[in-house]
């Protein structure tokens, strides 16, 4: 059970004393200079060319009682730093140790001395121990060019919590310096594989977004597959293959506790969550046909959407729940489809080399994510959503489902490497890259894994 | 007990090359701060020939006062100038990549310089949309940021009334398409 850890932000005195002035430099006329003729320039000068790079960013080690880095100062600094260089926009600078920061956060630091190591933010805070036995945490974010406060808060959490609010810190950082929503106090769940090939075990299992915190939620008595994250609530659809049969499942992550999700004809296939949360999408296989269907969640209703003699499947539903994307080999090929959400308007929109299969549509609704088969390889990519922009971000012998960040800026896949000549063996890891196609990381999980699936951020 | 050798060797190797790593950082870190206080030796030596040229300005002001006559001034920023100004803030401008939206993301700023072109003072033209919208003050941010990192902007010394206060926008929609 995750709690919610208090981090509220701070309006500091530094931040109330630039507002009045910037109030009286309002009020205050502009100095004469010159003859006495205040000239204004109205020439209005376009800067269309910039640089596209990630911040270097110094995350002092935050101090403690004594005013000095501490040791859970610098646990804080470095998950901080861990998720802001995870997320290719910042680059921490590993040199930042060396410059003491100052004693408290409400010391305005000396940038003159950060300004050397190229730093462009720069992030101090303080860890201390309350007479309650916890952890009260304060922290600045800097702008070391024009030396203006970007953001500051405060929270109090025990020793438990201290990761997490390490990942809101890291949240509000990301937010107020790139103007998007983070994502790092969120979790990932993922199905677990253990034990030789003929007797493999498949658990779920889930961890922070980080990887750290593992814990199982199924105990490996039946196989399951899919896990798919509600993008509301702390809730998870998946497919659970007792004695050989698929059946829908949903999950309370906070109790742990599974409800059987209606009955179905024939098999089930990869259900998907609608972004409000009131449906899930679906394939359904049934006399030799395989059809996408969705149902309602309050009312378990099933309405079926497509009706071909193909096989249409791993549907996705577009952010304001207008369209949807599936695969279908309709045409010949696998490749990936688009229709309106009562089933109509079927259009296709991949036609690069290869075949396509598992898209999803990003959060933020601008593009769709795919895994891609060509010439015996597998690939992650993404495209515009009229199938336009192909991009391929991460390849492999075998890269597969990829899931989206709540922000949409990076995915999770797995990637499986074969170990012997003939391309047998080889086991499943978690991998995660950011859509530039940049710092793709493998994952550190307990065992093999599989299927991830990214949760939204954490209530 | 070869292997715990082994192992020991292995790890004082470990030992020596982070300790090696940590001195070369010190080292960077070290040269990073030189290059900084020759910098600011430079920057010294520049504010004190712009002090001079201010000091000259003044007389001629003054004898321009005495004689009925003002200094001249010209005109528009030559194109030349203004070339320069944009390669100039090419450099030190980096908008947030791939936020949502770049084509609503241009930001308006008004830059005030002294006679040295160096920016005293930024002011962002839309304030209402930065207190409302976190994207475009993010946005916001970084086109002040670009000015105060490039100042002082490359500007003829001898013109300070045609570019004291400056107008630019900054378009960020070159990140779509890259």
């Amino acid at each position: 059970m995750m709690m919610p850890t208090p981090l509220r932000l701070m309006k500091t005195a530094q931040m109330a004393v630039m507002a009045v002035l910037a109030v009286l430099a309002t009020l205050m006329p502009m100095p004469m200079t010159g003859g006495g003729v205040a000239f204004a320039q109205t020439e209005k000068i376009t800067i269309t060319e910039g640089s596209i790079e990630p911040t270097p960013i110094g995350i002092a080690d935050f101090t403690d009682e004594t005013g000095k880095p501490g040791v859970l100062g610098r646990q804080v600094a470095e998950i901080i730093a861990n998720d802001l260089n995870g997320s290719g926009m910042f680059r921490s600078e590993d040199s930042a140790y060396l410059i003491p920061p100052p004693s408290d956060p409400s010391i305005k630091p000396d940038f003159s001395e950060w300004a050397p190591l190229g730093v462009k933010a720069l992030l101090v805070g303080s860890a201390t121990e309350n007479s309650n036995g916890m952890i009260q945490i304060v922290f600045i974010l800097w702008d070391v060019v024009t030396e203006r406060e970007i953001i500051a808060g405060e929270g109090e959490v025990s020793e438990v919590g201290l990761r997490r609010i390490s990942h809101q810190i890291a949240d509000l950082v990301f937010e107020s310096w790139t103007g998007d929503s983070g994502y790092f106090d969120t979790r990932i769940v993922f199905v677990e594989e253990s034990g030789p090939a003929d007797k493999r075990v498949k658990r779920l299992a889930i961890m922070d977004q980080d990887g750290h915190n593992p814990t199982y939620l199924t105990n490996g008595s039946s196989l399951v597959l899919t896990p798919r994250f509600s993008p509301l609530v702390q809730e998870i659809a998946y497919l659970d293959y007792f004695n050989d049969e698929p059946s829908v499942y949903l999950m309370n992550v906070s109790t742990g506790r599974s409800e059987l999700l209606g009955s179905f004809p024939g098999m089930t296939f990869a259900p998907r969550f609608s972004f409000d949360g009131k449906k899930l999408i679906m394939s359904l296989a049934q006399n030799g046909l395989t059809d996408i269907y969705e149902m309602d969640l309050a009312t378990q209703q099933q309405r079926q959407l497509t009706n071909s003699p193909s096989i249409d499947t791993s549907p996705s539903y577009s952010p304001d729940g207008d369209k949807i994307v599936f695969n279908s080999d309709r045409g010949g090929s696998q490749q990936i489809y688009v229709m309106d959400s009562n089933g109509r308007n079927v259009r296709r929109i991949s036609f690069g080399k290869g075949r396509y299969a598992t898209p999803v549509w990003s959060p933020r609704g601008d593009i769709i994510a795919f895994t891609k088969m060509h010439k015996g390889e597998f690939f992650i990519g993404v495209m515009n959503t009229d199938g336009t922009g192909e991009r391929l971000l991460a390849r492999g012998f075998l890269v597969e489902a990829p899931t989206w960040a709540p922000n949409g800026r990076v995915l999770m896949y797995f990637k499986q490497n074969p170990t012997n000549e003939d391309g047998s063996g080889g086991e499943s890891y978690l991998y995660r890259i950011d859509i530039t196609g940049f710092n793709e990381r493998r994952m550190i999980t307990p065992s093999f894994a599989s299927d991830p699936a990214w949760s939204p951020t954490l209530p | 007990m070869t292997s715990k050798l082994q192992d020991l060797t292995e790890r004082k190797k470990q030992q020596r090359r982070a300790e090696q790593e940590k001195e070369k950082k010190k080292q960077e870190a070290k040269a990073k701060l030189n290059k900084l206080l020759e910098k600011q030796a430079k920057k010294k030596q520049d504010t004190a020939d712009a002090d001079r040229q201010e000091a000259e300005e003044k007389i001629e002001d003054l004898i321009g006062q005495a004689l009925n006559t003002p200094r001249k001034t010209s005109g528009a920023l030559g194109a030349t100038v203004i070339d320069q100004l944009r390669n100039h803030l090419a450099i030190c401008w980096s908008p947030p990549p791939g936020a949502a939206g770049a084509d609503s993301l241009i930001v308006d700023i008004i830059v005030r310089l002294n006679n040295r072109a160096e920016v005293q003072d930024v002011e962002i033209v839309d304030k209402a949309r930065m207190n409302r919208d976190s994207t475009f003050k993010a946005a916001a941010r970084a086109a002040r940021r670009a000015v105060v990192d490039c100042s002082p902007l490359p500007l003829p010394l001898d013109n300070h009334d045609t570019w004291k206060e400056l107008q630019f926008e900054f378009d960020p929609r070159f990140i779509t398409r890259s």
